[in-house]
């Protein structure tokens, strides 16, 4: 299996489960304001949107450098995770089931994705859109932050120090090629995908009166995610612990953020002044 | 009798305040006896080690270390650093205190002159990394072991292994058996000779056509764990080379090691007369830019490996790599146009060992000779030739440079000017005559040997260019279509000492921790039975070798149990001068 028939098994899996998401929490009405209302939403979120994505860019140009120029200066910790939490995940391994690592890769695959984009949809059927910047410079700011930490902290995983079983790569090969493509094995510490899982379970938790089935949803989802970094020998316990550190701080950062973004975008892009200010 | 009447005068306080201090001073020696020394502190030492996403071996071997180690009242830590920095951090900079590694693996016992000779042990590189200084016990042999004929040659080379055993500036754990996975139904002769060496890519036949099932044979594609190729491929970049073995297609060298013998390869012939070799060059030879190669190409390489700038006078930076070989000439003169004669150390029995460093085209590397400067300031210990990545190179080998995206693939092109392509059916090389069977050798990325065995198993590629890991050869045994080629390599695993460095300098401790770890264990365990376990760094395992799994140095606990007991372990420590606190802690001041 190629690096694209994985992408594609994502696309479609990540799909399905949207289209269950949009069911199961979404109500009709509220579908349809969307559907009438869509262009000016999107072009409302597009700089915001724009400024996530532009990180994302900059993020897989700047890899190999990023990562030559940590060697350079960031701390090498791996020894030191290790002396403060020990063999943990490998305590957690201990409980392995082939049924638990079908489930554990599957969510750190595919409900990993899923759980950072269904909120994106929902908030953009919602017709207050403020939560939906919220959101987005959430997001931008778990992954400014942490590429910032990647830079001063080389660190390898459990798995890599052979203190923990590599389960998934062991059992799904072909998924090493997504993972690998898309980020470097040195970049642990701390866990994106525990600090981006609980931001969107925090926003889930602020916007659990509109959409209080989606809470229960990001809640079992955002658990098994943190779980599954460790099961799979992937991350320590460390990095999620400063994983879920980053994730408030990137929560309170979107909050308090939203303002101040609502008047930077206004200014850099005048055209869209009078709609920001209509409905923001 | 009365007191006087002044009760204190003032030279009575005076005496008395003296008096004071008097008898303090017993009491101050004390302290400056106790308190102005060193206190002891726990050793603790680092062990540097390949992540298990590069390779999962020495990772746990060096676990394994860090365990026993640890019983020893040692603070051992495994740091999993990029083989690229990695090789920086210990071949270059002399910056680690233990590691685990692989050695690039040898053709001749006289490898050990370069890696452990202290002229070199300022020398980067795999020059003496060890920085081990041992003159007459160790420089002797190497020396002798040069110059002796045949016969009394083994006397020497038994008292070096014997030095290495004692005084262990590395300790040999093992040499690997390294299967390639591959499929048979483009290419045979995968057994014939191996990946191991650049000689098995040229000697691989075609299948005819309705055998490799119409599928297009044009184009040999291997798979490969290692990215730095995709980066640098520069012969003389010690820390991107792990075995020399794209290079070495790439580049030619005068002779080349097939079947054990060395056989002429740039060179039509050579004769020796007492200790020079008269080398002729094969006719018509040319660079893969058009340029004809001459002997005056040849003389500069080696120049250029003896000194990189290329003058007379100082700095010297000499090549980090095969310096064993080119130290083994003296002198190098151009007797024509396609002759050279090189003055060596020794004499027929052992000197074609010179002849076998790659050959590079003197009008590009004259112009790399000036000093790396960086934001204008010159460096004094490196060169544009150590330091360009040299990632479109001009070779003369059978195989040519077309393309390369980094961390994904590298393309090379059948060199059809090559004199393989060439030769007749009574030149020594004529198994090789005719050149590569394909048009294009593909080198494809993968960040694991698992997606390697993936990709074999699904056709997309041919075989895998690394020895495939003990954890994956179940995976590569269950897959269906992947054959599975085992050899033995001379890439021995090793522990490594920073030997400049208390307490690491001392013979003594290096010895002990050798005895921490246990070979049996980690054939078992870590190989998976996939390993020879060895002393030696020129047995290559095998009956010569002195191992056995109770051997007197051998491990200190039960072989095969990986474990190690407190109280044995500490007492082997003592015996080597070292003392323990309260807390079974191994101090040094």
């Amino acid at each position: 299996m190629g690096l694209t028939t994985v992408l594609l098994s994502v696309v479609a899996v990540v799909s399905l489960l949207l289209v269950i998401g949009t069911v199961v929490c979404i109500d009709r009405t509220q579908l349809r304001e969307l559907r009438a209302d869509l262009r000016p939403r999107l072009r409302l979120a597009a700089p915001a949107i724009g400024l996530l994505g532009l990180v994302l860019v900059l993020n897989s140009l700047t890899r190999r450098t990023a990562q030559q120029l940590s060697w350079l200066i960031g701390f090498e910790i791996t020894g030191q995770i290790y002396r403060i939490e020990g063999t943990f995940v490998a305590w957690l391994q201990t409980f392995q089931t082939t049924e638990l690592t079908i489930y554990f890769s599957a969510i750190y695959i595919y409900g990993y994705v899923f759980l950072l984009i269904f909120p994106l949809l929902a908030y953009l059927a919602l017709s207050e859109q403020r939560t939906l910047h919220e959101l987005t410079i959430a997001y931008t700011a778990n992954y400014g932050i942490g590429l910032v930490c990647y830079l001063f902290f080389v660190a390898y995983g459990p798995r890599n120090l052979d203190v923990a079983e590599q389960l998934m790569y062991n059992v799904y090969p072909s998924s090493r090629l997504l993972t690998s493509a898309v980020n470097t094995n040195t970049n642990v510490f701390p866990s994106l995908h525990t600090s981006l899982s609980v931001t969107a379970l925090l926003f889930a938790w602020r916007t659990r009166e509109t959409y209080p089935r989606w809470l229960a949803i990001a809640g079992v989802t955002a658990t098994s995610v943190v779980i599954s970094t460790m099961y799979l020998g992937i991350h320590w316990a460390t990095d999620v612990v400063a994983g879920v550190g980053l994730a408030y701080a990137s929560y309170w950062i979107g909050i308090k953020g939203a303002d101040r973004w609502r008047e930077i975008a206004t200014k850099a892009t005048p055209r869209i002044t009078r709609v920001f200010r209509s409905r923001l | 009798m009365a007191l006087p009447k002044e009760p204190l005068t003032r030279r009575t306080l005076l005496t008395g305040t003296a008096g004071v201090f008097a008898g303090s001073a017993g009491c101050l020696s004390r302290f400056q006896a106790s308190v102005d020394r060193e206190t002891p502190e726990q050793v603790t030492v680092s062990i540097a080690t390949l992540p298990a996403d590069e390779n999962s071996v020495p990772v746990r071997i060096a676990n394994h270390l860090a365990e026993t180690l640890g019983v020893a009242g040692i603070d051992a830590g495994v740091q999993p650093v990029t083989a690229e920095n990695l090789w920086r951090s210990l071949l270059l900079n002399q910056d680690f205190d233990l590691y685990i590694g692989q050695h690039p693996g040898y053709t001749d016992p006289d490898y050990l002159y370069g890696l452990l000779h202290s002229r070199f042990s300022e020398e980067p590189g795999w020059q003496n990394p060890f920085g081990y200084v041992n003159v007459p016990g160790m420089d002797d042999p190497l020396e002798a072991q040069r110059r002796a004929r045949t016969a009394d040659r083994a006397d020497s080379l038994s008292e070096i292994v014997e030095a290495v055993r004692e005084e262990v500036p590395f300790s040999v754990i093992a040499y690997p058996q390294e299967p390639r996975a591959v499929r048979t139904d483009r290419y045979s002769g995968w057994d014939y000779r191996s990946l191991e060496s650049p000689v098995g890519y040229l000697a691989l036949d075609e299948r005819s056509g309705e055998e490799h099932n119409g599928r297009d044979a044009e184009t040999l594609t291997v798979g490969i764990t290692d990215r730095r190729i995709t980066h640098n491929l520069n012969p003389l970049a010690v820390e991107y080379r792990s075995r020399w073995i794209v290079t070495g297609l790439l580049y030619d060298s005068l002779g080349r090691r097939i079947d054990d013998e060395i056989e002429p390869w740039l060179a039509r012939d050579w004769t020796w007369d007492g200790n020079r070799l008269q080398v002729e060059l094969r006719d018509g030879l040319t660079w893969h830019d058009g340029e004809t190669l001459t002997a005056a190409d040849v003389a500069f390489t080696y120049r250029l490996l003896w000194d990189t700038t290329h003058t007379e006078g100082d700095p010297t930076v000499p090549a980090p790599c095969f310096r064993s070989r080119s130290t083994l000439v003296e002198n190098v003169e151009v007797t024509g146009e396609r002759t050279i004669e090189l003055t060596t150390e020794t004499d027929a029995d052992h000197g074609l060992e010179s002849a076998m460093v790659p050959v590079l085209p003197a009008h590009i590397w004259e112009e790399r000779t000036d000093l790396t400067s960086i934001a204008g300031f010159d460096l004094d210990n490196a060169t544009e030739a150590l330091v360009d990545d040299n990632i479109e190179p001009v070779g003369s080998g059978p195989l040519r440079f077309d393309s390369v995206t980094a961390d994904d693939r590298l393309e090379l092109v059948r060199n059809d000017d090559h004199f393989l392509t060439w030769i007749g059916n009574n030149d020594p090389l004529a198994a090789l005559a005719g050149g590569p069977p394909y048009e294009r050798l593909v080198f494809i990325y993968s960040p694991s040997q698992a997606n390697v065995i993936e990709g074999v198993q699904a056709g997309d590629l041919d075989a895998s260019a690394d020895g495939v890991v003990p954890t994956e050869i179940e995976r590569a045994e269950g897959a269906s279509e992947v054959e599975l080629e085992f050899e033995d390599v001379s890439a021995y695993y090793h522990l490594g000492f920073n030997t400049r460095n208390a307490p690491l300098s001392n013979p003594r401790f290096r010895s002990a921790v050798s005895r921490l770890l246990d070979r049996e264990y980690l054939r078992t365990e870590v190989f998976d039975g996939y390993a020879t376990p060895a002393f030696s760094p020129i047995a290559m395992g095998g009956p010569e070798d002195e191992w056995e799994p109770n051997h007197r140095m051998g491990f200190i606990g039960e072989s095969g149990t990986g474990a190690v007991d407190e109280e044995t372990v500490h007492e082997l420590f003592r015996e080597a001068g070292y003392i323990y606190n309260e807390s079974g802690e191994l101090v040094v001041r």
